[in-house]
């Protein structure tokens, strides 16, 4: 009699257990290490705030991140709400500078946040 | 099992493992279809996010509805952008609104302003003379005297399609735009069949619906001592806007007093009587967001005017005494142990 198992079938599911595994890692966990950078509410770039101190300019707002935190360091407006925001690190802070289009927000959801801030 | 049978079970293995990668793929398609989705835009000078829920291509009605906001601001209720109603009827004094969109909201914010003395939509003179988003200055008393007439109510008329401006008089729909852009928003992502959403135009907020997870919404209300995004106590809540207006961002500082971007009418001077920010829960945004701005101005005096409207309010003072309707109790939950709650 042959074996139940033959190699193929082996073949077979193992590639059914690795896409499965990509497909996990494709879509991972967001745990307040990724910060995404937005201008005009479409997504400029999302950063690591656990590496190196980095300073970045965009449409006149310079965003410096790195060693567990990102802030807006200055910016080309004059009400410098952006500014007075100050560092980030928790999960959906965030900081806008309206005048500039521009918003940085710490990826990800406490299970318990709220759906929304008003004020 | 005899061996030929056991032969066609195997031959058909691979096909069983195909049809589940595709089933798997096909389900997360639609899953993904129909999740929770979230756009971001800016509007009414600040930012604007919408989240929709259970709906087939929700941002793709996420995306109508801010466009719709973007129409209403760019066209109709700014006073900074050229394209505006409002700026073109700023620069010449007069209008003639055929389409009849800026006089709907004339009247209906005018009927608004008409219940508290203290609140005009002639606001922009005042704005004007403290350029608190230019860093702030201490107008002369002259200078305000005259602010304050130009600001009276007055000076704005309506007569058929034609709107007419007099003495100096400008709008600025401040107190109002962000609200009545959120409810325009919220009537496109109704119209556009989405099942429930959250959606946020600076410090108003506007949801409905299907949340997924239960009956109601729940939304923080910004702690005033802290930073941006961080809130003080969570409200449960659904079918309503929610207003907030504070001195907490938009003011400047001088020899350690602080003037803060909204002013009572009749004095042309920044509100300031113990109150860091108000928060209304009402059944409409461009409501909500004339009430908090109302009682923001009229403190604890405001309290009738919130009650006589029917709306829910949240008083946060400068001690950290919290005041908020009764109405509230059960829904108001308090994330930070450092404020006091009372009812009323």
């Amino acid at each position: 009699m042959r074996r139940l198992v033959t190699r193929a079938d082996v073949i077979i599911i193992t590639a059914v257990i690795l896409l499965a595994a990509f497909l996990w890692v494709l879509n991972p966990k967001e745990t307040g290490e990724t910060a995404v950078i937005r201008v005009d509410g479409k997504e400029y770039i999302t950063v690591n705030i656990n590496g190196e101190l980095t300073e970045t300019t965009v449409n006149g707002v310079s965003i410096v991140y790195g060693g567990g935190d990102i802030y807006i360091k200055d910016s080309t407006c004059r009400d410098k709400i952006c500014v007075k925001a100050g560092r980030l690190s928790k999960q959906g802070q965030s900081a806008v500078c309206a005048p500039n289009r521009v918003s940085v927000e710490i990826k990800g959801k406490s299970k318990n946040a709220p759906w929304a801030v008003t004020g | 099992m005899r061996g030929d049978e056991l032969k066609t079970v195997k031959k058909l293995v691979p096909f069983i493992c195909i049809a589940a990668i595709f089933a798997v793929f096909l389900f997360s398609f639609v899953k993904d279809m129909y999740s929770e989705k979230t756009l971001y835009g800016f509007a009414c000078g600040s930012e604007v996010k919408i989240t929709v829920s259970g709906a087939k291509n929700g941002d793709k009605i996420a995306q109508k509805a801010i466009d719709e906001i973007n129409r209403v601001d760019s066209y109709v209720l700014s006073d900074t952008k050229k394209t505006s109603a409002v700026y073109i009827l700023n620069e010449q004094n007069e209008y003639d609104d055929r389409s009849g969109e800026l006089l709907e909201y004339i009247q209906k914010c005018s009927e608004m302003v008409s219940k508290c003395d203290k609140m005009t939509l002639l606001s922009k003179p005042l704005t004007d003379i403290w350029a608190i988003s230019d860093g702030g200055r201490i107008p002369s008393s002259a200078q305000l005297a005259d602010a304050v007439k130009a600001a009276d109510m007055k000076n704005l008329s309506v007569s058929g399609s034609k709107i007419t401006l007099s003495n100096g008089g400008k709008i600025s729909f401040g107190a109002f735009g962000k609200g009545a852009c959120c409810e325009s928003a919220v009537n496109v992502l109704k119209n556009g069949n989405a099942k429930g959403a959250v959606v946020t135009v600076g410090g108003t907020v506007g949801v409905f619906g299907d949340s997924g997870k239960g009956e109601s919404f729940t939304v923080g209300v910004r702690d005033p001592f802290k930073n941006a995004g961080e809130y003080f106590a969570t409200v449960d809540v659904n079918d309503c806007y929610l207003s907030t207006s504070g001195d907490y961002e938009k003011y400047f500082e001088k020899d350690g007093k602080r003037y803060c971007h909204i002013f009572d009418a009749e004095t042309g001077l920044p509100a300031d009587n113990g109150v860091t920010s108000v928060t209304v829960i009402s059944k409409g945004g461009t409501e909500s967001d004339f009430l908090s701005t109302a009682m923001f101005i009229l403190g604890e005096g405001g309290i009738d005017l919130a009650k006589r409207e029917n709306a829910e309010f949240i008083i946060v003072k400068k001690d950290k005494s919290v005041i908020i309707s009764k109405s509230l109790e059960g829904k108001f939950k308090l994330a930070d142990g450092d404020f006091s709650v009372s009812s009323v």
